[in-house]
């Protein structure tokens, strides 16, 4: 009776432990790599793609497409330039324009951007496929000194509704100038949205211009001191603000629209599409992401020469064994399969550890990936794409172990029960 | 001689907003379009420089350029050629509009710099099913043989979008809905 040719491979696999267990950990490894890759590009245009909907066109300074994007969305890199209030109140009453949210940026809490706009905001940001912002709890900022919070800022520093917080100058962890004197209250908690939202604290304009009231250029003017309770004596209508995100009536008139405000005299202005734009930078990003995936790419390829090596040096040391199964009957087609089967063994034993290595640290980083950079990472084991890759490596795997297969067949037909050890 | 390019420029000025996409900068073999679908109604414009369509950016001196300058009319105002949308959201061709410089007389002897001349073209089509158009064809590149590439922009109920098309690839996906 025939034992079945997988019982010696696995045996074989057996005996030789720690070089196959290296073997296996290589490949999982390049796996894990490889995938990982792929992954992080698919989830990072996903959630940059979700960042923002419903907004038709989002105006700043004059400056680059991508870098009004980046500052004014994703909160990414700072405005050269800001834009006079006057400018965009005269924007918001464009016949085209059904609604537009101002956004003022330059100051912080705790390491956490402070987003200056008006109650517009929580009415026309949407994310994703058009959600609107939801409140976890409270409601939209009315007074001055009123601030609301995303879901991000609220859980990292414990913030409920009537939280006393007190913003920064600057974008800073440790920005060293406080707004010590003018503290806000938290009257309202933002629901997770996945996007930079939950990172944001969100005051009226007034707020902001109340807080800079007795600074100038940058730093607190010596000697003026304007306590809280006196602003209101202040004319507080904004002077400037950073970027504004627009609504149209018609989507027809988008592309006017755009034309209209870049080509318009007076103050340089810059009208981008959102959607637009991000395909820009992904054109930009795209050659960075294939680079990245040529090189994982040729770690799993290094991944598998190492499987390959180690079957070819361990082959002087198996011919003993392999002539004694040539005594027992195998025939040297026999042997051929068996070497075959051993390295697909080992590369789909890799696959699988690599995929669920790459589980694992998904879901590790996934949180601080959120937190720090935005990019939402979905914890899963395959999908379609990302099968033909595995079975790609697969495939390598079989081609390149023709080589200690055929040896070893050749070796199974010259060598006799003679090899000296 | 020096005149007419200028005139035709400031006049595509004046009537450029009516069918152009967003890219302003003139480059020679660089073409524009845009495509907004709002509803039913679906806006394809082009602007593309004189130059990439004919090979010349001023007044027709010879007949051969006078020929050229009527062939690209004809072939702008053909709208099947120029764009070709998806037969599943049964679009219908609502109207054309041809604006190329040089075309008219009585512009002649106007401005007095040399510039660049552009050209646009805008199509209205009404469409049935407008969830159905998933991607659209450019016959830009047949037709003319200068134009390198086109830079494209949609703003469509799926999202906003942006793809570059060259001769080899001259079918634009458009953005889908998530």
């Amino acid at each position: 009776m025939r034992l079945p040719l997988w019982h010696l491979t696995l045996a074989s696999v057996r005996n030789r432990g720690l070089a196959t267990v290296l073997t296996l950990v290589a490949i999982a490894l390049s796996v894990t790599l490889l995938l990982g890759v792929e992954r992080l590009r698919n989830d990072a245009r996903s959630s940059f793609a979700n960042t923002l909907s419903g907004t038709d066109l989002i105006v700043g300074a004059r400056s680059g497409a991508v870098q009004l994007l980046l500052y004014s969305v994703f909160h990414i890199g700072d405005a050269t330039h800001d834009v006079s209030w006057s400018r965009i109140d005269a924007l918001r009453t464009h016949k085209d324009v059904a609604w537009l949210v101002p956004l003022s940026l330059g100051d912080s809490h705790r390491g956490f951007r402070v987003v200056g706009t008006t109650a517009d905001f929580f009415a026309h940001v949407q994310t994703g496929n058009r959600q609107p912002l939801r409140f976890a709890a409270g409601r939209a900022f009315e007074g001055v000194f009123d601030a609301v919070v995303g879901a991000d800022v609220a859980a990292r520093l414990g913030y409920a509704p009537g939280a006393k917080i007190v913003l920064s100058h600057g974008a800073g962890e440790f920005a060293a100038a406080e707004h010590a004197d003018k503290p806000f209250t938290v009257t309202g908690v933002l629901a997770r949205t996945g996007t930079p939202v939950d990172r944001s604290v969100l005051v009226g304009l007034a707020a902001i211009e109340a807080i800079h009231l007795d600074w100038q250029g940058g730093s607190r003017i010596p000697g003026v001191e304007i306590p809280a309770q006196f602003v209101g004596k202040f004319d507080l209508s904004p002077n400037r603000v950073t970027a504004a995100l627009v609504g149209l009536e018609r989507r027809a008139t988008v592309f006017r629209v755009q034309r209209e405000i870049n080509t318009s005299d007076g103050e340089p202005l810059l009208a981008i599409l959102p959607g637009v734009t991000l395909d820009e930078l992904w054109r930009v990003v795209g050659v960075v992401e294939r680079v990245l995936l040529a090189v994982s790419a040729f770690v799993v390829a290094v991944g598998l020469a190492g499987l390959v090596a180690t079957l070819v040096s361990s082959l002087s040391a198996r011919r003993r064994e392999l002539a004694i199964l040539r005594a027992l009957g195998a025939g040297p087609g026999d042997v051929f399969v068996l070497l075959m089967t051993e390295s697909v063994l080992l590369a789909v034993a890799g696959c699988v550890l690599g995929v669920v290595g790459l589980w694992a640290l998904s879901a590790g980083i996934a949180p601080w990936l959120m937190a720090e950079h935005g990019v939402q990472l979905v914890p899963r084991f395959v999908d379609q794409s990302e099968l033909v890759w595995l079975a790609g490596v697969v495939a390598a795997a079989l081609l390149a172990s023709v080589i200690p297969a055929w040896r070893a067949y050749r070796y199974s037909l010259a060598d006799g029960m003679t090899v000296r050890m | 001689m020096k005149s007419q390019p200028v005139f035709g420029g400031l006049c595509l000025l004046t009537v450029s907003f009516m069918a152009t996409a967003a890219g302003g900068a003139h480059e020679h073999g660089v073409a524009h379009l845009s495509l907004v679908q709002d509803g039913r109604t679906v806006t394809v414009g082009f602007e593309s420089p004189l130059d990439s369509l004919v090979g010349f950016e001023h007044a027709p001196r010879t007949d051969t350029q006078k020929q050229a300058l009527q062939q690209a009319r004809g072939a702008l105002e053909n709208a099947a050629a120029v764009v070709s949308l998806p037969a599943a959201a049964e679009c219908v061709l609502g109207s054309v509009t041809v604006e190329l410089p040089f075309g008219d007389a009585a512009h002649a002897g106007h401005g007095d710099h040399d510039t660049h001349a552009d050209a646009d073209a805008e199509y209205v089509f009404e469409c049935a099913q407008p969830a159905a158009l998933s991607s659209v064809t450019v016959g830009l590149f047949k037709a003319f043989p200068r134009l390198q590439r086109i830079d494209a922009e949609a703003a469509t109920a799926a999202g906003q979008g942006k793809a570059v098309l060259r001769p080899a690839q001259a079918t634009w996906s458009l953005p889908v809905a998530r």
